[in-house]
């Protein structure tokens, strides 16, 4: 059963142990270790990225500029089991920097269209799938940022919080109104 | 209307379906490596002493024999790249003649693949080819990123030329058909001169043999850089506007993103970004994401009083200059550091025919009035003054292609 919004609780932690070797053999120096950790996080960084820039490009820069940010400060990670909430935060930094210095934060009605893979699925999900992609175009890089931590990597309210630098409350009631935002401009009821 | 949780959940359930497009295939070793490497301080220099001892300063055997097989490939991988790039090359000849068909081309020691200077995509105009049946009009060339595949469009459908291309001397190609095209059979080999102009805005293409009499017809041409796609040098022109202007960026490869009326070509180097607007349209509210617009006004100047009234920007300077032969102003603009919005993302403009939305910062604009278009022009982040100012004075708009 998936979290909701207004009743985010923290789930309980599945402790990967070797993916907790990898981090400690790839904070010792160990590229095949390290290697070992971006195969098993790289999707869900990108994913993420590409709901904060609306451009898999740029998503793609995010990301390959936030694993040199990672090897270098591997060794700061106390606890294992937060690698991925973390590694997710280090790209979603990364990609709202990406956005700020480059200001290429761009998304448009028909470069969006475009980009739809022209084999995947019915028209009428292209094309909320499109409704979508427009209607985050129109959110500020900082509540695209909220959407993606908590809804494609799965933050809970405390990681949230964590990685925007709010308060747990806050976070929650920005979200709110995001949702309530979403809901009107997608017309989704 | 639906249940908040119900509703949550078809929300979660998009976004993650909308996620899940940019997923790629990845090579994690290739990421690793490349991550390790750029976060070492001194770079390529210090990465053997790196891969000799590790994080924790220990050296081990196996990473012993690995530098040093890392060391002879690099050296053979040096002498054949050194070897390429330390030929002499004779000076550009001012009109290209047709050399001499050598008795045996392929009996010609292979240098390698394609120059680096040539790979990327190339335009020009083509008369009506007697051996192709085509109308005027644009044509492009690629040379792929690895020097290694040319092909040609827009001469005529199934005429496309893919060919293997190879470098066999200091300035000659030989290209090999892959398929059958153009009325030419597979395996066709072909053998062409090649010649630069020095800022490598212009390739010149002469055949010195080739059977595929349709191909020699098509790529034996003059064609002009296009920095709408991947670029090895900074001059080159951009066709994906109307018109079509030329520019010279530093030397660097380059990559492109185009929009309705914007083009941006970033260095790889990350010095800096050439952004080009066709007539900018502001937003109403800087502040606001709804992005409102306010209204447009054609011209250079009514750009310049948008920025005027425009309440988190202030105007450092308006400059009236020539550029590229039309009149133009160059405008400084900076954010004010008591500016009324609460977020550092400041919804600027848009070209009028994109619906995009883009943040201002403090920016030197360059704003040229080409017949009733507007067309902005700015790089970010600004490089020194002689460099911003040699970039702008190197744009000629509009831009005639070759047309042979």
């Amino acid at each position: 059963m998936p979290e909701h919004l207004w009743g985010m609780t923290l789930l309980p932690t599945q402790v990967d142990d070797s993916l907790a070797s990898a981090v400690a053999q790839a904070t010792a120096g160990d590229e095949v270790a390290f290697a070992r950790i971006v195969r098993a996080h790289h999707t869900d960084m990108t994913r993420v990225c590409f709901v904060i820039c609306g451009d898999v490009d740029l998503a793609d820069e995010a990301v390959g500029a936030a694993w040199p940010i990672v090897w270098r400060k591997l060794g700061s990670l106390r606890d294992p089991n937060r690698l991925r909430p973390w590694l997710v935060s280090v790209a979603a930094n990364e990609a709202r920097q990406l956005l700020r210095r480059q200001r290429r934060r761009s998304v448009v009605e028909l470069s969006v269209a475009e980009s739809l893979n022209p084999t995947a699925g019915d028209p009428s999900g292209r094309t909320d799938d499109l409704d979508l992609a427009n209607a985050l175009a129109r959110l500020d890089p900082e509540d695209r940022t909220l959407l993606a931590l908590r809804y494609v990597a799965g933050f809970d309210s405390s990681e949230l919080a964590r990685a925007t630098g709010r308060s747990a409350s806050g976070t929650r009631a920005r979200l709110g109104r995001l949702l309530a935002r979403l809901r009107t401009e997608l017309d989704d009821d | 209307m639906t249940d908040p949780f119900e509703y949550e959940a078809r929300l979660e359930a998009r976004l993650t379906a909308h996620a899940a497009r940019a997923a790629r295939p990845f090579d994690a070793a290739a990421i690793a490596t490349t991550a390790a490497a750029g976060s070492r301080p001194g770079g390529a220099t210090r990465q053997f002493g790196r891969l000799l001892a590790g994080r924790d300063g220990r050296v081990s055997a196996a990473r012993v024999a690995l530098v040093g097989l890392l060391l002879v490939a690099a050296v053979g991988a040096g002498t054949v790249l050194i070897g390429s790039f330390l030929q002499p090359r004779p000076p550009l000849p001012e009109r290209l003649v047709e050399l001499e068909p050598s008795a045996s081309p392929s009996a010609q020691a292979s240098i390698g693949p394609t120059d680096v200077a040539l790979r990327g995509s190339w335009v020009a105009n083509a008369q009506p080819l007697p051996s192709l049946h085509n109308g005027a009009g644009p044509v492009s060339l690629a040379i792929d990123p690895v020097g290694d595949r040319l092909s040609v469009a827009n001469f005529a459908p199934g005429a496309g030329f893919a060919s293997t291309s190879e470098q066999i001397g200091p300035d000659e190609l030989r290209l090999v058909l892959d398929l059958d095209s153009g009325g030419c059979s597979q395996g066709a080999e072909g053998r062409y001169h090649w010649a630069m102009d020095p800022d490598g805005l212009q390739l010149t293409l002469t055949p010195v043999t080739d059977p595929c009499v349709s191909r020699s017809e098509a790529i034996g041409r003059t064609w002009v850089r296009s920095l709408a796609g991947t670029s090895t040098r900074g001059a080159g022109i951009v066709d994906t506007m109307v018109p079509t202007f030329a520019v010279t960026l530093p030397d660097d490869t380059y990559e492109s993103r185009a929009l309705d009326d914007f083009i941006e070509i970033g260095g790889s180097k990350g010095t800096t970004t050439l952004l080009v607007f066709k007539n900018p349209q502001g937003f109403e509210d800087p502040c606001s994401t709804e992005q409102v617009r306010y209204p447009y006004t054609p011209g250079a100047a009514a750009f310049v009083d948008f920025y005027r009234q425009n309440p988190a920007y202030r105007v450092e300077s308006v400059t009236p200059i020539q550029l590229g032969g039309h009149p133009a102003i160059h405008l400084v603009v900076k954010i004010k550091a008591d500016g009324p919005c609460p977020s550092s993302d400041l919804y600027t403009w848009t070209p009028k025919a994109c619906a995009c939305h883009f943040f201002g910062a403090d920016d030197s604009i360059y704003l040229i009035d080409v017949g009733s278009d507007t067309f902005m022009f700015l790089l970010s982040p600004s490089p020194d003054q002689a460099t911003e100012t040699r970039v702008m004075e190197s744009i000629r708009i509009p831009y005639q292609l070759p047309s042979e």
